[in-house]
């Protein structure tokens, strides 16, 4: 029953926090929920002893003749993105208690009922049971953009609610002709990819499960929802959406659409395509934006297509590779967000005009943004590379032509990293005042270890290889 | 030497780990012992390596594997150094000629504030140009290989308040990772033929391999795009000259000892592909030769001391590319190793007179330092000696056997080539003559020589650019005179060089050229003493303003993709997609405006509502499907 815990101990703490009218900031309960996690999967996952239990498979309703299950698993794919989603919590929680600002209790409260929905989505082995928990997730996402946002954020929430409700329908559609049509067992995955290897004519309801994925990813042409989404929320709120929900979509892909179709019938190589444009166009945009949380997200919607191209292959490398890129970007990705949180809360960084010669007045965190930054562009030796090698590699075995639009969105990262990089870092500072603070001990403690982390996968990646293979 | 080869690319990351911390914290004396300590007990260890190291024909490279990068079913790829003859000599010249430059630095940047920082980025560099040289597959030398992109963009950019010189440094990366995604690439490829990235595996495999002759050229072609790239050759040659924004030893470190190497090393380390593509070779002696003519031009009507030297080394680059295009690979590998000397001092001399003239860099501003210098002077007067390839001077014999190879190979290139030699001559006794001859004409300042720091890395070089030449004396002068020929036998294969030419039209080249070379050198003392160029007129104009290499670009490349960029945000992004897609917001937003009159607050409405809406949806779904 410990495995449940992942999914009860946020929940429980998260409607407790987010009903209360407490003042004080309860903060600390999300740090302490979230480190306790973070430690509990590490030690599930990397001892291949019994002690973790690491699978419940319980009965839950009949959904007319099909049986569903409450079932959970902690290993392989899913265990590594519970560990990604602890881990991004813990230093999202540590992060909190080093900024001035408090958010009312309500704010961690539903950030928590997030973290118990992504890791059910993780986790769940049953159709329905994931499809359960990929709506929870939308619950408190509605609300955090709704009500901490910024300038915009009704219009762009209301736009990411509709498409993301769209997709969910089409998926709910998917997953009730699966039950009347094809009659599985039960909505277990095994069970669904059993029978649909025996049917022949299902070219219509992958789509739907793809589409319904795309849109979380977010693919191209159903990223729009996304940069305005992220430019108008808390940054916090950002940060859950790209470094975790984004991977939701991916995993999604990969656990799901790939795993209950057999491979023959699904032959998305015009969606490849289309995807492989959206990654050369993100990055154009990402090049001629100004605002660094547009510049990030359109550099993470390039990011995610190669991703997605990269599933595709299926091949051991390019799935692997995908799925180590996920991980890695997740990493990197919130690094990035972190650090531009700190420079917009201490420096007012907004746009690339709006600050410069940061390096000069703040070295430490330039020195950070710049490691995560480098891993941005892929650089060797930092994560970001060994998942992009695997990926690429994977793309020119199966397909030359999508390989050569991933490196060309690998050279423009370059020039949008750099560019907004030094825009904001070098030059004589101007429009900054030099505030004499230091980095507190827990921000080089929450940088240092993504830095470490960063690196230590860009030099060593077996240790999340291995985890991917158990 | 399986014990302590770790320790090589080791030592100079653990001090740029050390200098990079205590950047702020550490004295600078500890900074200056740790800097250049650090590369100078790699370069020891490097010696004992170069000493132990199987050379000669057929002699194995040795291989100690460290561990695994990529440990997956398909593929494996080890953290691994393969120590050969190429190998050695490369990292001799690297700590050696590093460590001059890392001491020389000490005088150099003594009153800079960023003192820790630089060394750190410098001991990044060494490391990163070892780990280049010293891995056993593609994949190490792409760490390196991309690792001193990332050095050369921290250290152009080093004085990050400026502006210009930040612009420089991004110019630099960019332009090298175009180079560096042909590399990706033909690694993907490699893999796909062979399966491996090993060289080793790749080269045993290589003969009786069933590749086509297209995935050779092919391979090849995407390789030497990463060459062009990293050894700045048309057409990504432009970023070296800007890369001048970086401090004086900076550019030492860049254009001799490392980076714009890695090409050569590259095309040298996969000799055996590229004697399989002819087409490939073809294509590098004329890429070679061009960039050779074209920047021997620009070189000549420059009045910057150091954007002279910095088209001097893109033209000798393109000399050495010509010759590998040839085929010689050691004659290449030789001129690595003279140029690594001549043009180390070369740029230290250059850094000493900007010191003494308080970072001047205008030539038409200097004159007659001769007198004020006499250390920095002589050693200067050597060094430009031996890059025009006056025997007998390091540069003579390697010059002279990249073209031998040419005479044998294409007489047209061969023609190109001597031309270049002719120039090289010229435009660096210009700027010998424009800086050191004459008159002062910048009466101002009161130049100084520079500290013994500094000075005596100079000697040292301007020793090595004298003797240099002479482990590689050609067989006309001396049976058994070329040991580097013999030494790196084991890499190259033994079929180089091939003298079958009459000794007498050997020495006849060798007069041909020194005459030539010697007039050019008295045009320019009787041009250039005491005097500078008037205005530029005619074909004059072309080569002061670089034959609008950087204007074209700009104008073709960097400002269409910009504008592409733009118009897709412009006219897909904002209006578009975003219009129709982002729309849904407003207009949700409106509808549900509009349709507030159905919000009667009756939940018995809503329920009603809502299970027509389901029965509908299921209806829709169902029956409009089967």
């Amino acid at each position: 029953m410990l495995l449940l815990l992942l999914i009860l101990l946020p929940l429980v703490f998260g409607a407790g926090l987010s009903m209360t009218n407490y003042k004080k900031s309860l903060g600390f309960v999300g740090t302490a929920i979230s480190i306790y996690l973070f430690i509990f999967t590490m030690l599930a996952l990397f001892n291949n002893s019994d002690v973790f239990q690491k699978e419940i498979l319980e009965p839950w309703f009949k959904m007319g003749n099909v049986q569903t299950y409450i079932a959970l698993n902690l290993s392989g794919l899913g265990g590594t993105m519970v560990l990604l989603t602890t881990f991004v919590y813990s230093l999202l929680f540590l992060y909190f208690a080093s900024v001035k600002k408090n958010y009312h209790n309500n704010f961690y409260g539903l950030l928590l009922i997030m973290f118990a929905g992504l890791n059910g989505v993780f986790l769940a082995q049953d159709l329905l049971l994931f499809y359960f928990f990929w709506e929870i997730v939308l619950i408190p996402i509605y609300f955090l953009i709704g009500i901490w946002g910024g300038k915009n954020r009704i219009k762009a929430n209301t736009t990411f609610f509709i498409f993301t409700i769209f997709g969910s329908f089409l998926m709910l559609a998917g997953i009730i002709y699966i039950g009347f049509h094809l009659q599985p067992e039960s909505y277990l995955l095994n069970d669904i990819k059993a029978l649909s290897a025996q049917h022949r004519n299902l070219e219509l309801l992958p789509v739907l499960f793809l589409i319904a994925f795309a849109i979380k990813i977010p693919i191209f042409p159903l990223h729009t929802w996304q940069p305005p989404v992220y430019k108008a929320s808390d940054n916090f709120v950002t940060i859950i959406l790209s470094a975790l929900m984004a991977k939701m979509g991916l995993f999604a892909v990969i656990n799901w659409l790939v795993g209950m179709f057999p491979l023959k019938s699904l032959n998305f190589d015009n969606v490849l395509y289309v995807a492989g444009f959206g990654l050369v166009y993100a990055s154009l945009i990402a090049l001629r934006s100004n605002h660094l949380k547009k510049i990030i997200a359109f550099s993470s919607i390039s990011h995610l297509a190669l991703i997605f191209m990269s599933i595709f292959t299926y091949s051991e490398i390019g799935l692997k590779g995908a799925f180590f890129q996920m991980f890695s970007h997740g990493v990197v990705v919130l690094g990035m967000w972190l650090s531009y949180d700190y420079m917009h809360r201490k420096y007012n960084v907004t746009n690339i005009k709006s600050v410069r010669g940061l390096a000069k007045i703040d070295p430490s965190i330039a020195v950070f943004w710049t490691i995560f930054c480098l891993s941005n562009l892929s650089l060797p030796l930092t994560s970001n590379f060994i998942g992009e090698f695997s990926m690429l590699n994977a793309l020119f075995l199966y397909n030359p032509v999508l390989c050569v639009m991933g490196c060309i969105g690998a050279i423009l990262s370059a020039a949008y990293t750099w560019r907004m990089n030094n825009a904001i870092l070098l030059g004589e500072p101007n429009n900054i005042k030099d505030k004499k603070q230091k980095m507190t001990p827990v921000l080089y403690l929450v940088f240092g270890t993504l830095s470490f982390v960063v690196i230590l996968l860009g030099v060593y990646p077996s240790i999340l290889f291995n985890l991917i293979q158990n | 030497m399986e014990n302590y080869i770790w320790l090589i690319p080791l030592l100079p990351f653990i001090g740029f780990i050390i200098n990079g911390l205590g950047r702020n914290a550490l004295p600078k004396s500890l900074i200056s012992l740790i800097g250049p300590g650090v590369v100078f007990i790699s370069f020891i260890l490097s010696v004992m390596v170069f000493a132990a190291v199987p050379s000669g024909a057929g002699a194995e490279p040795v291989i100690i594997k460290m561990f695994d990068i990529f440990n997956l079913e398909n593929i494996k790829i080890p953290f691994a150094f393969q120590i050969d003859a190429l190998t050695s000599l490369f990292m001799l010249i690297i700590t050696g000629v590093g460590f001059l430059i890392h001491v020389y630095a000490v005088g150099y940047m003594h009153d800079d504030k960023g003192f820790g920082k630089f060394f750190s980025y410098f001991n990044l560099f060494i490391f990163s140009m070892l780990i280049l040289v010293m891995g056993s597959n593609f994949m190490m030398m792409y760490i390196g290989w991309e690792g001193v992109g990332l050095c050369s963009y921290l250290l152009i950019g080093f004085w990050y308040q400026n502006k210009d010189y930040t612009i420089a440094a991004r110019k630099a990366f960019i332009m090298n990772r175009i180079g560096d995604i042909g590399f990706l690439i033909a690694m993907f490829w490699i893999f796909k033929e062979f399966g491996t990235l090993e060289y080793k595996e790749v080269f045993t495999a290589l003969p009786t391999s069933s590749i086509s002759k297209g995935a050779v050229t092919g391979i090849t072609l995407l390789l030497f795009l990463a060459a062009t790239g990293k050894s700045a050759q048309l057409p990504l040659f432009t970023w070296l000259p800007d890369a001048m924004a970086g401090p004086t030893p900076v550019s030492a470190l860049i254009h001799a000892a490392t980076m714009v190497t890695a090409g050569i090393f590259m095309l040298t380390r996969c000799n055996l592909l590229f004697d399989m593509a002819l087409t490939t070779r073809e294509l590098v002696a004329w890429v070679g030769i061009i960039t050779a003519l074209i920047t021997a031009t620009i070189a000549m009507r420059q009045n910057d001391i150091k954007k002279v030297l910095a088209y001097s080394t893109v033209s000798q680059l393109g000399l050495m590319f010509a010759a590998l295009g040839m085929g010689a690979y050691v004659a290449a590998v030789f001129h690595v190793l003279t140029h690594a000397f001549f043009k180390a001092l070369l740029f230290m001399g250059s850094g000493s007179v900007i010191h003494a003239m308080g970072g001047e860099q205008d030539m038409t501003k200097m004159g007659g330092l001769r007198k004020l210098m006499p250390k920095t002077n002589i050693t200067m007067l050597i060094a430009c000696l031996a890059i025009a390839g006056i025997p007998p001077l390091s540069g003579f014999f390697s010059k002279d056997e990249m073209l031998l190879s040419m005479f044998l190979g294409n007489k047209i290139i061969w023609v190109l080539g001597f031309i270049v030699s002719v120039l090289t001559a010229f435009y660096m006794f210009r700027w010998y003559f424009m800086t050191f001859y004459g008159e002062l004409r910048n009466k101002e300042v009161h130049p100084h020589e520079s500290p013994a720091t500094m000075t005596v890395p100079m000697m040292v070089l301007a020793v090595l650019s004298v003797i240099g030449g002479f482990i590689g004396i050609p067989a006309v002068f001396a049976a058994n005179g070329h040991k580097l020929n013999d030494f790196l036998a084991g890499v190259t294969g033994v079929h180089e060089g091939g003298h079958e030419i009459a000794a007498s039209t050997e020495i006849m080249l060798m007069a041909g050229l020194l005459i030539f070379v010697a007039g050019a050198i008295s045009l320019t003392y009787k041009k250039y003493n005491g005097k500078t160029d008037g205005k530029s007129e005619g074909i004059w104009r072309l080569f002061e303003n670089k034959w609008y290499v950087d204007e074209i670009y700009q104008a073709v490349f960097i400002n269409q993709t910009e504008n592409l960029g733009t118009m897709l945000k412009k006219y897909v992004e904002k209006a578009g997609i975003a219009k129709a897609l982002f729309g849904v917001g407003s207009l949700s937003v409106y509808i549900s405006k509009q349709t507030k009159s159905v919000q009667t607050g009756h939940i018995g409405t809503y329920l009603l509502l809502m299970v027509i809406g389901i029965v509908a949806g299921i209806g829709f779904f169902f029956f409009g499907m089967l």
